[in-house]
């Protein structure tokens, strides 16, 4: 199972929850943490990879697969014949299809990017949470992510002369 | 279509389902770590204070040092709020007015409004520079004294904060030749300790003061730069700049002014000389704080010309030539061509537009740092190129009144966020980094 294809090596990567997957290096490499095992050769047979339920773990390899580099061999069919700017402008919508998830499974992703050390997965999904907060008003925030002012009166009189242009 | 692909490489693999722990469902169940690293996606002032007043733990994460030193790396996105212009109408007088720059910005324009200056509000003041969130403006004057140093005023207008800047009593009859805002440049700094700098307190007004001295012969000119600051005892005032070394004399010969002010860079000032066209007097006032006198190839000598900063910070220099429009960057001694622009065939496709326009040479109407506005010599038809992009644009001086510089003004970054908000019992005799418990 070490090569499926010639040229390309695989690695194996597993939840904690038993489910095994089958990855191209490259594609795992995308992981920062898992390309500094590979690199420190801890990474023989398969890579447990703790905290991440397979559920996430497969949406994580989809993300990786899509945004490994596509250069030389490995790179996806007519991906030369695309102009780079096309390709990007492809991956951004890919990505905002990608990330419409529910709540859980996206704070899931930031966990499974920040361990993962994947900094576009974990660009994508704290902005895509941070642009459902701005542009809205104090309370609709504090409604929105079932946050509790835990301010007293007094305090929240002094936020809001603290910087009293931000609350109109 | 890539989704389902992907998908299909994932069944062939063994399944074994476990039920593995709920994780969180809700921003107050993320751990703090990773809550800190969705709030560094913060890029504007005011999305950071609205999280900020959100809840306690979250102000607690955003005022720790750490935060702030990260946060202060990220450049913030639609930080500028608008910008100011001194219009002069003959309805209602002189006054300033702020067009803001979208209103997607959230924002109240009143935030804006210049009311709260001493001294008639903006009526009598000018704005002649700004840096971020701060405006320097002088006093209005008339007359010869037009050209003396003025009583200065930098202010903060959305937090509605001032600081007067008396000239110096016995410099008060200088020529002025420039004033300007500087020290502030560094957007969203934060001290060792990890507290948001007070603009406030760190900004600096650069002023070039030029004296006539006449000799037997002929006159010549000295230049003194001062600056205010606050020295490091904390107290603020003017001061003279380190005097230069090589502080320059120029000679005049004639009685006309013997400077043309061209500029501003990053770091340096630029005048073309009256009297000598074949170099531009610098004065680079970062980093070397002197004077130097740059030689101008032959093919530019004696061009109308302005100075400004591109992209890159590199200092610029944009020259006409008859029709044309040409920009040089200046590279260790050397003006490099970095831009050509032919006027009459780039302006052909404006309103009023006429051939026979670029038959004399054009003249330069009036520059700011990111568009130069030209007119043929005694037309009233104007147009303005975009000096980033060089692109032309018709200038109605109808609905655009005179040409006026606008001076950008943003929201402050990093703004002021206390983590304590009532008086704690430590009385703020230590630095208070996180939210008091006591």
């Amino acid at each position: 199972m070490a090569t499926r294809e010639a040229g390309k090596k695989m690695i194996m990567l597993k939840s904690p929850d038993g489910m095994e997957f089958e990855v191209e290096e490259a594609v795992a490499m995308e992981s920062q943490t898992i390309r500094k095992m590979i690199e420190d050769d801890c990474a023989d047979t398969a890579i447990l990879i703790p905290n991440i339920n397979s559920k996430i773990l497969s949406r994580v390899i989809e993300y990786c697969n899509k945004h490994v580099p596509t250069t030389g061999a490995t790179g996806a069919a007519a991906s030369d014949t695309v102009a780079p700017a096309a390709l990007a402008e492809d991956l951004k919508i890919w990505d905002a299809e990608f990330i419409k998830v529910n709540r859980a499974t996206r704070f899931d992703l930031i966990q499974a990017a920040s361990y993962l050390n994947i900094k576009g997965l974990l660009d994508l999904t704290s902005q895509t949470t941070i642009d459902t907060i701005s542009d809205n008003s104090l309370e609709e925030i504090r409604s929105f992510l079932s946050t509790k002012n835990d301010y007293l009166p007094e305090e929240e009189q002094t936020i809001r002369r603290e910087n009293q242009w931000a609350f109109q | 279509m890539a989704n389902k692909k992907d998908r299909r490489s994932l069944d062939g693999m063994a399944m074994v389902r476990k039920r593995s722990p709920p994780g969180p469902t809700t921003l107050h169940e993320v751990p703090d770590k990773l809550l800190e690293l969705i709030l560094l996606h913060l890029s504007s002032p005011l999305w950071l204070i609205h999280a900020a007043a959100t809840c306690k733990r979250w102000r607690r994460i955003i005022v720790d040092r750490r935060f702030l030193c990260n946060i202060s790396n990220r450049d913030p996105s639609s930080v500028v709020a608008g910008h100011y212009h001194n219009h002069a109408s003959p309805v209602d007088g002189r006054r300033l007015v702020f067009v803001p720059s979208s209103p997607a910005l959230a924002v109240g324009s009143h935030h804006f409004s210049l009311d709260f200056l001493p001294a008639g509000g903006g009526t009598s003041w000018e704005i002649i520079d700004s840096c971020h969130s701060l405006l320097l403006l002088a006093k209005r004057k008339t007359g010869w004294r037009r050209h003396c140093l003025p009583d200065l005023l930098v202010c903060e207008p959305v937090t509605q904060r001032y600081r007067l800047i008396p000239r110096m009593e016995h410099m008060k009859y200088e020529r002025c030749l420039t004033v300007f805002l500087h020290g502030c440049h560094s957007r969203g700094a934060t001290t060792r300790r990890g507290h948001t700098i007070d603009v406030m307190l760190k900004f600096k007004v650069i002023c070039v003061l030029h004296r006539e001295y006449t000799r037997i012969s002929d006159k010549i000119s000295v230049m003194n730069p001062f600056v205010f600051e606050r020295s490091y005892r904390g107290r603020p005032g003017w001061y003279v700049r380190h005097r230069p070394m090589d502080e320059p004399r120029i000679r005049q010969d004639g009685t006309t002014e013997p400077l043309h002010f061209l500029g501003r860079a990053t770091s340096s000032l630029f005048w073309a000389l009256k009297d000598d066209v074949s170099s531009l007097l610098a004065y680079n006032f970062h980093w070397r704080n002197a004077f130097e006198v740059l030689p101008l190839p032959d093919h530019i000598q004696g061009l109308p010309s302005r100075a400004f900063r591109n992209d890159d910070g590199e200092a610029c220099l944009v020259c006409l030539q008859g029709s044309s429009l040409h920009v040089f960057a200046y590279n260790d001694g050397d003006w490099d061509l970095e831009e050509s622009l032919e006027l009459m065939e780039a302006s052909r496709g404006l309103e009023g537009h006429k051939d026979e326009y670029f038959r004399v040479p054009m003249k330069i109407v009036t520059a700011s740092t990111m568009s130069i506005v030209l007119s043929p010599a005694d037309q009233t038809w104007q147009f303005s190129v975009d000096l980033e992009t060089m692109e032309v644009t018709r200038y109605k001086t109808k609905t655009q009144g005179s040409p006026s510089v606008s001076y950008p003004c943003e929201l402050p970054w990093l703004p002021a966020i206390h983590a304590c908000m009532v008086r704690c019992r430590r009385g703020g005799s230590f630095p208070c980094t996180h939210i008091c418990r006591c």
